[in-house]
């Protein structure tokens, strides 16, 4: 056998598929070509690293997952199921349908000035007044934007003459005060663009981005606003002693919203992958700490500690593996959890690190760490 | 003689391996009967028990988490809408590893086109130079401390990178047998092909790693 013949059995070989006289050649050859013995050796140190990346499990709730998405309806069943809604379901749909007709018609009505100058002549007297008063208590804020782009403005009635009066609205920064404007509103120096944009809907945000007021961020879907124009910027403050509802919304708008598990979870996972292990640990600690319900908990624990091991932080990471293995004790990790323990109480000067790893090898001889702790006790466990 | 010792090893493993087969035949069985009857958890079953298995070969065919997740769940899907197709001629787990095995080499095949449509516009295809070491497997690793750590997950790394340069049928060939522990019959029965196509692309497969691990694993005479 020469040498190409004998690394062309190398794959067989190594799969114990070789018997007889081939085997007896192969293990002569080896036995004396100090190249190929070499070659041998590091075919198998190949294959061992390959066998050593060993399996790896998909994020937790895998399985839950393909369930949820099988029993997803399809989008044909969902039409059909559209079309086939239950009373219980169709009703209030109709009766919000309904309201919102309602309230589309009435900001209509107060858009056009026609109609609303024919509402002021052909209302009676004592009504005339009051009408608007009605209309603010009962109707949401939302309805209150009236725009300064409105190329008419209706002919002056007591009431629009009043709210000017009171807000006073410089020529060319809007007119916020209509009938509908609530008494706040009244009340209260009139920023038109960030009125009339915290005043829309949240469900119609506007069609292109607008600049964000500094310090506060864009989110999609999220209410925003546009900074004030420089003439209409000072009454943008509140008079001391009263606060709007604009400005309740404004300060809403500006807190931090709090982030969803997933979004936690999986930054601080992201995070420690990329080794920045103190923005994983605080992503880690607020996913524990606001989601402790989660099915993620455990491996977030587990991660949590690791992350204090791999900066160094001994005492913090000794603590959390200790109470993850109170808590866990069957949990997948528990074993390398173990390991890691008593190592770390070795590296905190603790006696107890050798007794923690002699009873993780007791305990689970045969998983990876097992190596390296025989090691460690041969060496600092005497 | 000492450098054929593995030999013995490896078929008392596959003989244990097949008496643990068996039993996981029969469970797999019975919960492939309550899952045609559109029993969803049962299927669910199904997928935690093979999981694992799909996962790891698609994570080590694309060297992406992310894709190898999604690919893991669609082969599920594929697998449960088949269901009614499976008649049990072979095991289930030969069905759902062919499933997953053209799945994950279909998926290389559409990421080939789109990385040379992307080639052609300069773009990279997915934005990412290599693989992302997963976190989790990261921190089930045996090591004394965090330099031990980082260590061997860049050996992990760096064979998972020498892996998925080679090309998708070696590399196929070489996880089913050497990282998920196929006997040569169930490959050939999985991608479709005769037991010496099996044999020689493997024999091809692992003499390339070989020589692309070389330097890595510090063997200085590699070829």
């Amino acid at each position: 056998m020469n040498c190409q013949e004998a690394r062309e059995a190398f794959s067989d070989l190594y799969d114990g598929a070789l018997s007889g006289p081939p085997l007896a050649d192969l293990s002569r050859h080896l036995d004396g070509c100090p190249v190929c013995r070499a070659e041998w050796a590091a075919f198998r140190r190949a294959m061992h690293a390959l066998k050593d990346l060993g399996d790896e499990e998909p994020s937790p709730g895998f399985a839950a997952r393909v369930a949820e998405r099988i029993e997803a309806p399809r989008w044909w069943q969902r039409v059909a199921a559209t079309l086939v809604l239950p009373l219980r379901v169709k009703l209030p749909i109709h009766a919000a349908a309904l309201v919102l007709l309602g309230l589309a018609g009435l900001w209509a009505s107060q858009r056009s000035p026609e109609l609303r100058r024919a509402a002021v002549e052909h209302a009676p007297a004592g009504t005339q007044q009051a009408a608007p008063e009605t209309a603010a208590s009962v109707t949401p804020p939302t309805t209150a934007k009236k725009t300064e782009a409105e190329p008419q403005p209706p002919a002056p009635s007591p009431t629009t003459v009043a709210s000017r009066k009171t807000a006073s609205p410089p020529a060319g920064a809007g007119k916020a005060q209509g009938p509908l404007a609530t008494p706040e509103a009244k009340d209260v120096p009139q920023a038109p663009a960030v009125r009339e944009e915290a005043a829309r809907p949240m469900a119609a945000p506007p069609a292109a981005p607008l600049p964000q007021p500094q310090g506060q961020v864009a989110q999609p879907g999220r209410l925003q606003s546009v900074p004030p124009p420089p003439e209409a910027r000072a009454k943008t403050e509140t008079r001391p002693g009263t606060e709007s509802s604009v400005s309740v919304m404004q300060r809403s708008v500006s807190a931090p919203a709090p982030r969803s598990a997933d979004a936690l979870f999986s930054s601080g996972v992201t995070e420690f992958a990329a080794h920045r292990y103190e923005p994983a640990i605080d992503d880690l600690r607020a996913f524990l700490a606001q989601h402790p319900d989660d099915g993620r908990v455990p491996d977030a624990r587990f991660l949590l500690a690791d992350a204090y091991r791999a900066q160094g932080r001994y005492a913090e990471a000794g603590a959390e593996f200790e109470a993850f293995l109170r808590q866990y004790p069957k949990h997948p990790r528990a074993p390398t959890a173990l390991y890691r323990q008593g190592e770390i109480q070795l590296l905190l000067g603790e006696k107890s690190g050798c007794k923690t790893l002699r009873d993780a090898l007791n305990r689970y001889p045969d998983v990876r760490e097992a190596a390296t702790a025989r090691e460690t006790l041969a060496a600092r466990c005497p | 003689m000492g450098t054929l010792e593995n030999a013995t090893g490896l078929r008392l493993q596959q003989a244990e391996g097949d008496v643990g087969a068996m039993d996981a035949t029969d469970e797999d069985r019975r919960l492939v009967d309550r899952a045609r009857t559109g029993d969803v958890r049962a299927f669910e079953a199904l997928v935690r028990r093979y999981e694992r298995w799909v996962f790891t070969l698609a994570l080590r065919m694309v060297g992406d988490r992310g894709d190898a997740e999604d690919i893991a769940q669609e082969v599920f899907l594929k697998a449960y809408r088949g269901l009614q197709g499976f008649r049990g001629g072979s095991r289930f787990s030969t069905w759902l590893y062919a499933i997953a095995s053209h799945h994950c080499l279909n998926h290389l095949a559409g990421r080939d086109s789109r990385a040379r449509r992307a080639e052609r516009t300069g773009n990279s295809p997915d934005g990412q130079g290599g693989v992302l070491p997963s976190a989790l497997d990261r921190v089930a690793d045996a090591s004394p401390g965090p330099d031990a750590v980082l260590e061997r997950q860049e050996l992990t790394r760096a064979i998972q990178n020498e892996l998925v340069q080679l090309t998708e049928h070696h590399r196929m060939v070489i996880i089913l047998r050497d990282v998920q522990g196929m006997s040569y019959e169930d490959i050939a029965a999985t991608l479709g092909v005769e037991l010496g196509t099996v044999r020689s692309r493997l024999h091809r497969a692992r003499m390339e790693l070989k020589a692309r691990l070389g330097p890595l694993l510090g063997d200085g005479s590699s070829t």
